[in-house]
């Protein structure tokens, strides 16, 4: 017996048999190509998506105005502060709370902790004691800009141009208990210890450079 | 159009049939021929003779699954033409035509025996088949009636182009076992 008697011996094959296979043959095929045009179009659309947040991220970039208007009113009289590191960013996108949200000024009523959450909603008609007591209220003609960054922290050390401290909040830009140095030079600096709000217009790694901030004491 | 239409149209020896057999199968069976011959022309050729053959088979024949029935007939006459191609090349060769010649004697053109036998052997690999699981049955099938590459029948079978390789390997070695079983000599 030679192959060609087996090749023709195939030929009596059931019927059934073959039509199975050949089912098989033909759906599989099918499948793979309806595989294989879901997985261009994935690709598709992963390449449109990235493209289009890359040209996003560059719009962005493209209206900061970091380097072009953003002076502080310390800058101003005293004009020490260090400009933000070449490597801050500014995100444009970031919305700072509402006025009526922030911490409350009135630093006779009580001087416990507070936690503050950003996603609180304004509400002009919740009590006032219901904020944090600050040693140091923002005027306000003073209110926060739109492009302004806030973060919590608790004052670890004071230094020559600010404060130590880590971070208490939960924020976009730094995690919990990260230890960050603040360059300040207001009038009021926070004590060891207390709890600040800082309103800042550039930072880096390990550094904020404050605009303004609120104290709450211990 | 279904195929009891189409065998219909045969019986009635209505010519539309080959032509409702080429728009539905034509593909189905040009593949079948080229994967033995490798060749387009000689393809078409071997369709053709395909449609041919059917015309003259039905009547008397009515097949129940005519792509079967088709495929086999495509099968045959490819495997036919590989044949008488490659005896065509063989012609130079003294030993060839005396190989030849020598092979007629061996079979003393005994055509019936001959089928008879692949017959009988087909009826024993069929049997083989039917215990074998269903992957292996496909593998084996697209492999070697369909003569689909190893790499595609490893593809439509869900399994890797080595994986194939192996169980076709285990596969021959079985199948020879069964037929020596069986009292076929290999």
């Amino acid at each position: 017996m030679n192959a060609e008697k087996l090749h023709d011996a195939l030929n009596y094959l059931d019927d059934g048999m073959i039509l199975e296979t050949d089912r098989l043959r033909h759906k599989k095929k099918k499948t793979v190509i309806f595989r294989r045009i879901i997985s261009v179009a994935a690709c598709i659309c992963i390449v449109a998506t990235a493209s289009f947040g890359i040209e996003h991220i560059r719009n962005l970039r493209d209206n900061s105005p970091l380097e072009e208007n953003i002076e502080t009113p310390d800058q101003d009289e005293e004009g020490d502060i260090p400009p933000a590191p070449e490597n801050s960013r500014y995100e444009d996108e970031y919305t700072p709370p509402a006025d009526d949200s922030a911490p409350s000024v009135d630093g006779e009523k009580d001087e416990t902790s507070v936690s503050y959450e950003e996603s609180a909603p304004a509400d002009e008609s919740a009590p006032e004691d219901e904020g944090p007591p600050l040693e140091e209220a923002p005027p306000s003609e003073e209110a926060p800009e739109d492009k302004e960054h806030q973060i919590v922290l608790t004052v670890t050390e004071i230094t020559e141009n600010g404060f130590k401290g880590y971070i208490t909040d939960r924020n976009d830009i730094y995690d919990p208990n990260t230890d960050v140095t603040v360059v300040y030079k207001g009038e009021k600096l926070p004590e060891t210890g207390d709890t600040v709000y800082v309103y800042f217009f550039g930072y880096d790694k390990t550094t904020v450079y404050a605009k303004r901030i609120f104290i709450v004491k211990e | 159009m279904r195929d009891e239409k189409i065998v219909d149209l045969y019986w009635e020896r209505n010519e539309q049939a080959i032509k409702h057999t080429d728009e539905k199968y034509g593909k189905y069976l040009t593949r079948i021929a080229f994967n033995i011959l490798a060749d387009t022309e000689d393809s078409k050729e071997s369709v053709n003779d395909t449609y041919l053959a059917a015309w003259n088979s039905m009547p008397p024949q009515r097949p129940t699954a005519l792509s079967a029935y088709l495929g086999k007939i495509t099968r045959q006459i490819s495997i036919d033409i590989f044949r008488k191609r490659n005896r065509e090349k063989r012609k130079g060769s003294e030993y060839a035509v005396s190989y030849d010649e020598i092979s007629e004697v061996l079979s003393a053109g005994d055509m019936t025996e001959e089928q008879v036998q692949a017959r009988l052997l087909g009826e024993a690999i069929n049997r083989f088949l039917k215990e074998q699981p269903k992957e292996v049955r496909n593998l084996f099938i697209g492999r070697y009636y369909f003569l689909d590459p190893l790499k595609e029948a490893a593809r439509y079978c869900g399994m890797s182009e080595g994986k194939a390789k192996s169980i076709l390997y285990r596969t021959r070695i079985l199948l020879k076992e069964y037929l020596q079983k069986e009292g076929f000599e290999i």
